[in-house]
């Protein structure tokens, strides 16, 4: 496939980014993140795509098997492709609190905390820290990561840290772990001041022109801005073609569809919104993908709500 | 067929649609019934143009069907309220702020939310009740948790491990009234869970998962509606016939492998809003509605 011509999306170009991807489960997350990093690294930067999706769609999508070690993609030169587990990093995740716990604490505390560790809250913190390992690594030019961590976790990696480290030093831990949190929290903060920086990363929804699918998007990117996290993409997915609207059925809901579209920008504001228009086969290989990346992050005008 | 149907899937595959047509159906066929939300974004009043409030009302195109916003998010302020109000003058201020944070999060919501389920599950004049949304495995999980958490917080407070959860005897649910509940939930006569899932691969696993994780708590009474199904005769056009021939992959693989009935419903051209379109839609839903008294 050719080069494509035409004016790369912005939010895409420049150098060191953080590319997230958060949306509802199903909506097309994975397969716009893969899209977005293969074309991050046809653009001639190094680029790491993560997954946190067991399954490892990103390898159906990519055909090429995808690991826990980022390994080299075949066929798009400078892309690398890993998986995060959320299960394994969830047992590694409670093992490593409850060990220190034991340290500290007498055994019917670190039994009700390994209870109240069984929250899906705990799976979202634990994949965040390893997220955390990659989003701050310089190794890697551009990461897509294709979730992104909520407004609650990013309050939570925020908060009760600080207190932790308090509480170590007064009552009950070691100078080392007092150490050992401040390097914890200091890492934090680096992580939340490069999330909180649009020059440095993106943060994108992808969405159906739907009320209810833009209406839960609506209310998670303004829980984001209440921590200083500024969406800045908006994809909207499985846009009907106009074209191939010609049954009565598929011309009614393509007019549907497109009352909902001019209102996306006024509902996200300061994002740039993009479309990606429904493909007639799933999006499987790397041509597929390109012409989707073409589609979404190059041939449309900035804040386009049109042009499909 | 069962008093209480929860309906359970992702936002924005139609369960609103569905477990409102299907409230419409049940009173059509002559049931006392009522239908139940707890999304904060609720959108019945908009699919029934009348008002909704917190309180049961009559849905004055429906005769027989009574409608209920829940508002889990204010469920679960009174709940953190509670469990917060024996610690203030005991934590400094700062740290309240941490637990109150902690406990402002997804699963508190949702636990607030099933314990007004529970409410509406154990009283209330009605034939039929039904649910638009449904307590996930992981919520029910939760619940069957040990109790007695309060007296703890504090100490929890001053882990690393960050929860989200609170202590669960705060709820105005006692054990007893939640193991109830939970009964309930398994017994085939008296709970039917709704899966409503999108006829594509990724939708597949996700549901079968969601369905796994019930059954391994003993709710076992599940049936599943494949919604937004491409009718043959609008796949005229290569590219929806294309994609008609993908749905029909996922479908087949929703229907050997979910474990109850499992049945289509159309993709239909207009969005589900009125007292008509849930009619229209409500004929494909396949209950033993009519076996009225």
């Amino acid at each position: 496939m050719s080069t494509p011509s035409g004016d790369r999306s912005p939010l895409l170009g420049g150098t060191g980014r953080r590319i997230f991807f958060a949306g509802k489960g199903g909506v097309g997350k994975t397969t716009l993140a893969v899209a977005a990093a293969v074309d991050a690294a046809s653009g001639g930067r190094r680029t790491l795509l993560l997954t946190t999706d067991p399954a490892a769609h990103i390898g159906a999508v990519l055909e090429c098997r995808v690991g826990d070690e980022p390994a080299p993609v075949p066929g798009v030169d400078g892309l690398w492709a890993a998986r995060i587990d959320p299960r394994h990093e969830t047992e590694r995740y409670k093992e490593q609190v409850l060990a220190d716990a034991r340290e500290r604490y007498a055994p019917d505390t670190v039994q009700r905390m390994a209870e109240e560790l069984n929250s899906p809250c705990t799976e979202e913190i634990a994949v965040f820290r390893r997220f955390l390992t990659y989003l701050l690594s310089d190794a890697y030019p551009v990461v897509v990561f294709d979730t992104a961590p909520t407004g609650h976790t990013l309050r939570l990696l925020e908060l009760p840290l600080s207190y932790s480290e308090q509480l170590a030093v007064k009552a009950h831990g070691s100078e080392e772990s007092a150490a050992v949190d401040r390097q914890e929290a200091a890492r934090f903060q680096q992580a939340l001041a490069l999330l909180r920086d649009p020059s440095r990363t993106v943060f994108s929804f992808v969405v159906y022109p739907e009320a209810t699918p833009l209406a839960e998007a609506e209310r998670a990117a303004a829980d984001l801005r209440g921590i200083g996290l500024q969406t800045t993409l908006v994809v909207v997915n499985q846009v009907l073609p106009e074209a191939v609207c010609v049954h009565p059925l598929f011309r009614k809901r393509f007019e549907m569809q497109q009352r909902y579209l001019p209102e996306i920008a006024d509902r996200f504001p300061g994002a740039d919104v993009r479309i990606a228009p429904l493909q007639e086969r799933d999006v499987v290989g790397l041509d597929a993908v390109r012409r989707l990346a073409e589609a979404v992050f190059w041939r449309q005008p900035a804040a386009s709500g049109a042009g499909v | 067929m069962a008093r209480h149907l929860f309906f359970s899937g992702k936002g924005g595959v139609g369960k609103t649609s569905l477990a409102s047509a299907t409230a419409v159906r049940l009173a059509d066929a002559g049931w006392r019934t009522l239908l139940v939300t707890t999304d904060p974004a609720s959108n019945l009043a908009d699919v029934f143009e009348q008002q909704i409030g917190a309180r049961p009302r009559p849905i004055g195109a429906v005769p027989g069907l009574d409608a209920q916003e829940l508002d889990a998010e204010a469920a679960a302020r009174t709940y953190r309220e509670k469990a917060l109000a024996p610690l203030r003058g005991l934590l400094p201020e700062e740290m309240l702020r941490t637990v109150e944070e902690q406990m402002s999060g997804p699963c508190t919501v949702e636990i607030a939310g099933f314990d007004e389920f529970v409410a509406c599950m154990l009283d209330g004049p009605h034939d039929r009740v039904v649910f638009d949304t449904a307590p996930t495995g992981h919520t029910l999980r939760l619940l069957g948790l040990p109790a007695a958490w309060s007296e703890h917080i504090e100490d929890s407070a001053h882990g690393s491990g960050q929860t989200c959860i609170g202590p669960v005897d705060q709820l105005q649910t006692s054990k007893e009234q939640y193991d109830e509940a939970l009964r309930r939930l398994r017994d085939r006569e008296d709970t039917l869970f709704v899966f409503v899932s999108q006829p594509e691969r990724t939708a597949v696993q996700e549901t079968l998962r969601a369905s796994q994780e019930l059954a391994a708590l003993g709710i076992c009474n599940q049936r599943l509606y494949i919604n937004g199904v491409i009718p043959e005769e609008a796949a005229a056009h290569p590219f929806f016939r294309s994609r008609r021939d993908m749905q029909r992959g996922a479908i087949a693989e929703l229907v050997a492998r979910f474990p109850g009935e499992a049945d289509e419903v159309p993709l239909l051209e207009e969005e589900v809003k009125g007292v008509r379109m849930l009619r229209e839609l409500g004929k494909w839903v396949s209950f033993d509605v009519h076996a009225v008294r």
